[in-house]
């Protein structure tokens, strides 16, 4: 009986567990991507026509002053969501780890909470609370500041891309602080211990001791936001009402790709957007592996 | 590791094991199998289920949706055995899983409506590559032709042939704040030119910051003008005879007009003398505008009336339409906004049937005239507007309502509701008399003099409706006869017993809003698409929010050419995606 199972355990039986997700994947991930990577050789319009273009996409593409405004804005964009939005998770995590908070739970999920709210819901919120003269923002800021109700945030092209990476800002601050909180209290408290004996002050343990510990969930927690900015499109589509916005402020790659495959019906054009836009992400993230030294240890952990 | 869990071991340790020898990866895995298969098995068995109508349609319109609810009712009444599907999908979806099913060949709907920017983008390609049927044989041979607006034809032709059917005609007027109007002193009538809109606007428009606003007297604008999209700058470039694209598809946008009326929007809504503000078109802050004051008009097409009523519902009575101020003395007063096609699919196998529906929702004068009063949208078929249904005066707009009751105290023998009626504490009195033709109805005051007569009609279910003209109207400060017209809905209780019969119901009056409309319709200039006017749109919206920012900023320091660079570049845009189109 026993050499019977082991040999079920070591034969097909696991194969045949990740069969479904095998058959799925190749018929809804994987056709898709071979497909559109054809597609992206070829000028398409209409139900059945495409034309051959060879690299003529690409080179369309390269020269294309709208596809490098989307690509400045969603670099913003991800910039901003690394440099403000991290720290910031860290920090609330940080503080939220502190066992001599009261109310620690309660605060740690009215931080999360954002997170709940589907991203639709976010943008169609905060397309109110950032309008000119009766959101939310502008009657603080009047009240508060006397400043005149004349902001117009979602208006102007130099307060769009603020006004998307705040209110990304409070949607993702939680969701990355419980990564953080995750790592934290999977830090060896041994090693505090230790510092402590050798005189280290709550910076150096901090510095030393906090941060490598967390640092694959780190770096982890970097390139999924970097991948998760570069996908930025229902945000800015929402708020900005179906479209990029005054002077494609809050134009993003997706949404171009969108207006190209599914407004104008480009799908070719749109595919090959889909493929830079893959490989950009994916050189992206080696570049931050590579940087961050998680690749020499064998892809994280 | 299946040993581990308790409770069952102890009870059925003979159960268990037998389980674990057959399936050795433990408890929980075996759960999630079972449900998986059982979730499997309920798909197999329970599979989506698909359209099996003879018709299937699209709408992305709610409006229309409901109303088509109940033409299709109508229309299967007479062809027994028949079945039609009407579906609701957001436009957005309509546009995206229409490509994607024209595409696939699969799940494409029988007919299809689709939203005047977007249609271009389905005639792209090859003419026989085009998902559309080709209409042109079946207007001509239905002789409907020459009853349509044939401008409204414009942007669902390509390359000579008719794909869609134009749903409406989308003439545009002002909506405009009447009771603030009249306080300022301001009368409509006499704005008969932008220039003298303009001037009146800058005289009473308060900005912010500037001296004399304040929170006793807030800011206030003239006019709703978008400064972000080129939503209300392509209808005045329309009004002036302007176009994205020519009758041959060629790119106009950035014509000598183009620029002219570019430069003329954005000193409206930047710099120190703009009247426009920017509260939004849609939602709460163009809710919120109006009902402020804020912005005291706002461009309106007819299905805009519609949402203004339901949306800004607090305001009945005291808002008020007049057409849009002309360019040059006696031009055109209307514009145009928006609009509607339907489709019938090359895929479709009833293309007969299709047709026939086609016809019975847009040229079905019955139909169009119960759904004007639901939606306000003047259809482009003119033998429908003799329906006294588009000549009802509105009280949403310059009137109101009062409730009557009619008792009647001398019946005529032999109908329902001839007679004389006792219609009000004043001693009024209403007679009624049929005849052939319908109802005549007519109102006396109590000294014997005329008050008002008119004609009606009484439906199968007791309910009077009935048109009047005053005999001896108000009249305003230039002896203008004010409201002359008033509609009773009454709804009848028959006698019963000593109980006399009585007509209870509303007496409204105010603006004639299908009339309004359908004076301004042959004026509409027509609309003509392309594959790349919602590209062209978007360039345009970056010009507009690119020279209202430049012209807040500099003023007209260096603002000519920069409105024209700006123009010429965004043109370029397109010309070069169109360029790449091979088809």
């Amino acid at each position: 009986m026993a050499t019977a199972k082991q040999r079920l355990r070591s034969g097909r039986a696991p194969y045949l567990f990740v069969l479904p997700f095998i058959v799925t994947f190749s018929i809804f991930g994987l056709y898709p991507i071979v497909k559109s990577l054809y597609l992206a050789f070829f000028v398409t319009a209409g139900p059945t026509s495409k034309t051959f273009a060879g690299l003529g996409n690409f080179t369309f593409l390269l020269s294309d002053p709208i596809f490098w405004k989307a690509a400045r804005n969603t670099a913003v964009f991800a910039l901003a969501s690394v440099c403000l939005q991290l720290p910031l998770s860290l920090f609330l995590a940080v503080l939220l780890h502190e066992r001599a908070l009261r109310g620690r739970n309660a605060f740690r999920l009215a931080i999360f909470a954002p997170r709940l709210v589907g991203m639709v819901f976010v943008g169609v919120l905060f397309s109110l609370i950032f309008n000119a003269r009766n959101g939310l923002l502008n009657v603080a800021l009047e009240y508060f500041f006397g400043l005149p109700r004349t902001i117009e945030w979602l208006n102007q092209s130099s307060l769009i891309m603020p006004a998307l990476i705040l209110t990304a800002l409070w949607m993702y601050v939680g969701f990355n602080m419980i990564y953080f909180l995750a790592a934290l209290q999977a830090v060896d408290q041994t090693l505090y211990e230790a510092a402590m004996v050798d005189g280290a002050n709550a910076w150096q343990r901090f510095w030393h001791v906090t941060l490598p510990g967390i640092k694959p969930v780190a770096v982890f927690v970097v390139v999924l936001s970097t991948i998760g900015s570069f996908q930025l499109f229902e945000l800015p589509y929402i708020m900005l009402g179906n479209g990029p916005g005054p002077d494609d402020a809050g134009l993003t790659i997706v949404m171009y790709l969108y207006q190209n495959g599914f407004i104008s019906g480009d799908l070719g054009y749109a595919s090959t957007i889909g493929w830079t836009l893959a490989i950009g992400v994916l050189l992206l993230s080696l570049v931050q592996m590579r940087l961050s030294g998680t690749l020499k240890r064998g892809g994280g952990q | 590791m299946a040993e581990k869990v308790g409770k069952p071991q102890k009870t059925h340790p003979g159960a268990r094991r037998a389980l674990t020898d057959v399936f050795p990866f433990g408890a929980a895995p075996l759960v999630i199998l079972l449900l998986t298969l059982a979730a499997g098995a309920y798909l197999l068995f329970h599979p989506v289920r698909t359209s099996t109508a003879d018709l299937t349609l699209w709408t992305f319109a709610a409006p229309h949706y409901e109303a088509y609810f109940e033409a299709r009712n109508t229309f299967l009444k007479t062809r027994p055995g028949r079945s039609v599907d009407v579906q609701l999908v957001h436009g957005d979806a309509v546009t995206s899983r229409l490509r994607s099913a024209f595409w696939a060949n699969t799940n494409v709907p029988d007919m299809v409506e689709v939203e005047i920017t977007r249609a271009g983008s389905f005639f792209r390609g090859p003419a026989e590559d085009i998902g559309f049927v080709d209409l042109t044989p079946y207007l001509e041979k239905s002789g409907l032709m020459d009853s349509i607006v044939r401008t409204r034809l414009t942007p669902y032709s390509h390359r000579g042939r008719i794909y869609g059917l134009p749903h409406d005609v989308h003439p545009v007027m002002l909506a405009y704040r009447k009771d603030i109007f009249d306080e300022l002193g301001i009368d409509a009538s006499k704005l008969t030119t932008w220039d003298k809109f303009i001037e009146v606007g800058r005289r009473i428009t308060r900005r912010e910051g500037e001296e004399g606003t304040d929170a006793a007297h807030p800011p206030r604008y003239m006019i709703n003008l978008s400064k972000k999209q080129a939503y209300s700058f392509e209808v005045l470039l329309f009004q002036r005879g302007g176009d994205y694209f020519d009758h041959q598809g060629r790119l106009t946008m950035d014509s000598d007009l183009a620029l002219d009326t570019l430069r003329w929007y954005t000193r409206l809504i930047a710099g120190p003398q703009r009247i426009a503000a920017d509260p939004d078109m849609f939602g709460q802050g163009w809710v919120t505008s109006v009902q402020d004051g804020y912005c005291l008009a706002f461009i309106c097409p007819d299905w805009k009336s519609k949402s203004t009523e339901l949306q800004i519902a607090s305001m009945a009575g005291k808002m008020a339409l007049m057409p849009l101020p002309a360019f040059e003395p006696g031009g055109r007063r209307t514009s145009t906004w928006g609009g509607t096609m339907l489709g019938i699919t090359e895929k479709c196998p009833n293309k007969q049937l299709a047709w026939e529906f086609a016809k019975h929702l847009y040229f079905d004068p019955a139909e169009l005239a119960e759904r004007f009063r639901g939606t306000n949208i003047l259809p482009p078929y003119r033998d429908a507007w003799e329906n006294p249904a588009f000549h009802e005066p509105r009280p949403y707009w310059g009137g109101g309502s009062l409730p009557v009751t009619w008792v009647r105290t001398d019946p005529a023998e032999g109908h329902p509701v001839a007679g004389v009626w006792k219609a009000g504490n004043d001693g009024q009195r209403a007679v009624i008399e049929a005849d052939a033709n319908g109802l005549t109805v007519a109102g006396y005051h109590a000294d014997g003099t005329d008050a008002w007569s008119g004609k009606g009609t009484l439906d199968a279910h007791g309910r009077l409706e009935a048109t009047v003209f005053l005999a001896s109207p108000r009249t305003d400060a230039r002896g203008e006869p004010v409201n002359p017209l008033r509609r009773f809905v009454l709804k009848l209780t028959p006698a019963e017993g000593d109980k006399p019969a009585v007509l209870a119901g509303q007496m409204q009056w105010g603006q004639q809003l299908g009339t309004a409309y359908i004076g301004l319709a042959d004026q509409v200039p027509p609309q003509h698409g392309s594959p790349f006017l919602e590209f062209a749109k978007g360039r345009m919206s970056k010009v507009v929010a690119a020279c209202r920012t430049y012209y807040d900023r500099n003023g007209e320091n260096g603002f000519e050419e920069f409105s024209r660079a700006r123009l010429r570049a965004a043109a370029q845009e397109v010309r070069r995606q169109m360029q790449r189109n091979p088809f």
